[in-house]
């Protein structure tokens, strides 16, 4: 167990869901780590964010998932000892726009991010752990490429009977059309269809469904990817906010739809690895392992 | 007075009109509705809790901003939902509406409204087990875990008595799902096998110890799993401990667990299902060779957690003489599965009930139907929920030194 004195605090990296995060040295061996500190309020005893956040990602040691080094836990002041990264995904995102105009990464680079993404969440979920709440800014990146997975203050365990999931999980432009219309039965396609709107995201520089709340959000997405039906959704009609006036769309082309947004060309497996993410019916969203054996990758395990 | 009582379980006339069942929802604001409550008659079992709802604004400030405050939480217990990406504004509503449709139908609008409190205030809408059954093998598997044979005893003592009634009073307010319940269980026993000197380095096997141990237990086990979770200070009034202590509990547990209270993925789950599952077999069958049941209605499930002292006051018990005790000492309906259709619905005091216990000499017990309930009320009350200093159990010893005190021959 380290002690606070170990690290020279330097600047403000940013706000988590819960803590300020800092830049921090180790001064015995010279580290560079992201402290992550949470003032502790003593009515609240220690926050369940920070129960859940550390006691899962002491189980993930994975090359795409942030290391959580150390923990030091006085009493009124938790800070956590991180790996430390250069920048988020969202920032490095909003730093290529240029005048008002995003652009996208280079196919490459989207392929590459996209691939450790889908690594860290694979991981996760064979650790029976669920983030609900994948996002760019939660993405962390380094100078050499790397992305990791960080911010597990809403992540949970899964596998043993779950009776009181949050429908309230996952920042609203990546939450899930089963989770919007309140499903408590989610599992790991509520992080594959993250999965998928990130993919997108990185690909045009642009939130694919940029809503203001659940209705928007609904609308958003079925306006692209087609009203779902209890033909294309067994059981939709039973999710507690389904509603059944739902304005019927047809399923737009997504790929003609992207590719107007880039300037890199969008290959055919692209587009059928996005419909496999971005699936409204859970039951047939791609699994993170499905995906990383999905033909886009191939030159990663050929 | 006794602390069993049966709530009729009114046959309503039909469905309580949409619009008057979700007439309580729309009280509900972001400060705790504690006001609103004046309202619903004598069922609203909150009542006796509103003492610790003097000061519903706990200082989340520090916290995300779409953490928040639940309306109307039962005894004490400030709800806090899982801090989540949408504010909070936007997230009652949904929780409203989803809980809607699962309200019961049929039933009289002043129930429904006692259920909707529980709903809100604790995790889980409804028990899924047996609030008396999981009360006791709660306690029986944490006296286990400390070694202490007390709990084997056919003979139950008094002090188990208690012990019990406070797990099953903090199990009624917090409305924790089995599964939490298990897990809680299971960080027990691993806390007790880490500590290298054992249980000595807790201060023995006292029931004091059990018991703050196994709250403590709870508390992790509720932050780790569920994705609503409550404040240590919500902890403290439904517990009896003190907020310090259970906050330092937390710490050394945290410390003690280097955090990974995960790290087996809760492998022993099923283990814990089987094992109530049969004990819950094993009290039903106990029960219907050694007592006669009475000839009520009480049909599935719900009958098998019957203690045979509740099954002889249930006899007793009319309808009629229910209005004026809930006044004199509010109680919290169990378990009202939807799956039940029992008549009556078996009703707890909680030991928060009274602000002042009795006395002892005061006793009533010239009912018959008293006899279990009175002894366990006078040590059980002002401790554990009053937020008196002192812990309880010190004074159930006193008590069941005290033989006189129990009515057991009347």
């Amino acid at each position: 167990m380290a002690a606070s004195s170990q690290f020279k605090q330097l600047e403000k990296l940013g706000n988590g869901t819960y803590a300020t995060v800092y830049k921090g040295l180790n001064k015995t061996t010279g580290v560079y780590v992201a402290l992550k500190e949470v003032k502790l309020d003593s009515e609240e005893g220690t926050p369940s964010t920070a129960v859940r956040e550390i006691s899962l990602m002491k189980e993930l040691k994975h090359e795409n998932i942030v290391r959580l080094y150390d923990v030091i836990h006085t009493e009124n002041k938790l800070t956590l000892v991180f790996e430390f990264m250069d920048n988020d995904l969202k920032k490095y995102m909003d730093s290529r726009i240029v005048g008002n105009t995003p652009y996208g990464f280079e196919m490459s680079l989207v392929k590459y991010f996209e691939w450790q993404l889908l690594q860290g969440v694979a991981f996760c979920h064979e650790n029976r752990i669920l983030h609900r709440d994948l996002k760019p800014q939660n993405l962390l990146i380094n100078n050499k490429g790397q992305l990791k997975l960080g911010d597990f203050g809403l992540a949970r365990a899964f596998g043993i009977p779950v009776n009181t999931f949050s429908s309230e999980v996952v920042t609203l432009w990546y939450r899930a059309p089963d989770v919007l219309m309140g499903s408590r039965t989610y599992s790991t396609s509520i992080d594959i269809w993250s999965c998928g709107c990130i993919l997108a995201e990185m690909i045009t520089g642009r939130p694919l469904f940029p809503g203001t709340n659940d209705e928007e959000q609904l609308k958003l997405i079925f306006e692209t990817m087609g009203t779902p039906t209890e033909r294309t959704w067994p059981g939709i009609s039973n999710l507690p906010k389904y509603n059944p006036q739902l304005p019927q769309h047809l399923p737009k082309d997504l790929g003609a739809l992207l590719q107007s947004q880039t300037r890199e060309k969008m290959d055919l497996t692209l587009i059928d690895l996005l419909y496999g993410l971005l699936q409204s019916n859970p039951d047939r969203r791609l699994s993170a392992k499905q995906a990383l054996n999905h033909p886009w990758f191939a030159e990663y395990y050929q | 007075m006794t602390s069993y009582m049966y709530y009729p379980n009114y046959a309503a006339p039909g469905p309580v009109p949409a619009s008057q069942q979700r007439q309580p929802f729309h009280g509900h604001s972001q400060s705790m509705a504690a006001p609103t409550l004046a309202n619903y008659g004598y069922y609203q079992a909150p009542q006796p809790l509103q003492p610790y709802y003097q000061a519903p604004q706990h200082p989340y400030h520090h916290q995300h901003s779409s953490s928040y405050q639940m309306v109307m939480p039962p005894p004490g217990m400030g709800y806090m939902a899982h801090p989540a990406a949408a504010p909070a504004a936007a997230m009652l509503p949904q929780l409203q509406t989803q809980y809607q449709p699962q309200m019961p139908q049929f039933q009289p609008q002043s129930q429904t409204r006692q259920d909707e409190s529980q709903v809100n205030g604790g995790v889980r809408e409804f028990l899924d087990y047996d609030l008396d059954s999981m009360s006791e093998f709660v306690v029986k598997n944490a006296y286990l875990v400390f070694d202490n044979d007390e709990a084997l005893n056919v003979e139950s003592t008094s002090v188990l008595d208690i012990f019990t009634k406070g797990v099953s009073s903090v199990l009624n307010a917090t409305r924790l799902p089995s599964v939490t319940v298990f897990m809680a269980l299971d960080f027990l026993c691993k806390y007790v096998s880490k500590l290298p000197a054992g249980i000595d380095a807790l201060g023995g096997d006292s029931v004091n110890v059990i018991y703050q141990n196994l709250m403590v237990a709870l508390v992790l086990a509720n932050k780790f799993n569920d994705d609503k979770t409550f404040t240590n200070k919500s902890w403290s009034h439904a517990t009896g401990m003190e907020l310090s202590v259970i906050n330092k509990f937390e710490r050394d547990w945290l410390a003690t667990f280097e955090w990974r209270l995960f790290d087996d993925n809760f492998i022993l789950f099923d283990d814990y299902t089987k094992s109530f599952e049969h004990f819950c077999q094993e009290k039903r069958t106990a029960s219907v060779s050694n007592y006669d049941i009475p000839s009520l209605p009480t049909p599935g499930n719900y009958s098998s957690g019957l203690s045979p002292n509740q099954q002889m006051s249930s006899g007793i018990q009319t309808p009629v003489q229910v209005p004026s005790m809930v006044y004199s000492s509010p109680s919290y309906t169990e378990e009202r599965s939807a799956t039940s259709n029992s008549f009556y619905q078996p009703s707890y005091a909680s030991p928060t009930l009274n602000e002042s216990p009795l006395p002892k000499s005061n006793f009533s017990c010239n009912n018959s139907y008293n006899y279990c309930s009175a002894p366990l009320q006078a040590p059980a009350l002002a401790p554990v929920w009053g937020g008196q200093p002192e812990d309880f159990f010190a004074q159930s010893h006193y008590a069941s030194s005290n033989k006189p005190y129990y009515c057991y021959s009347h």
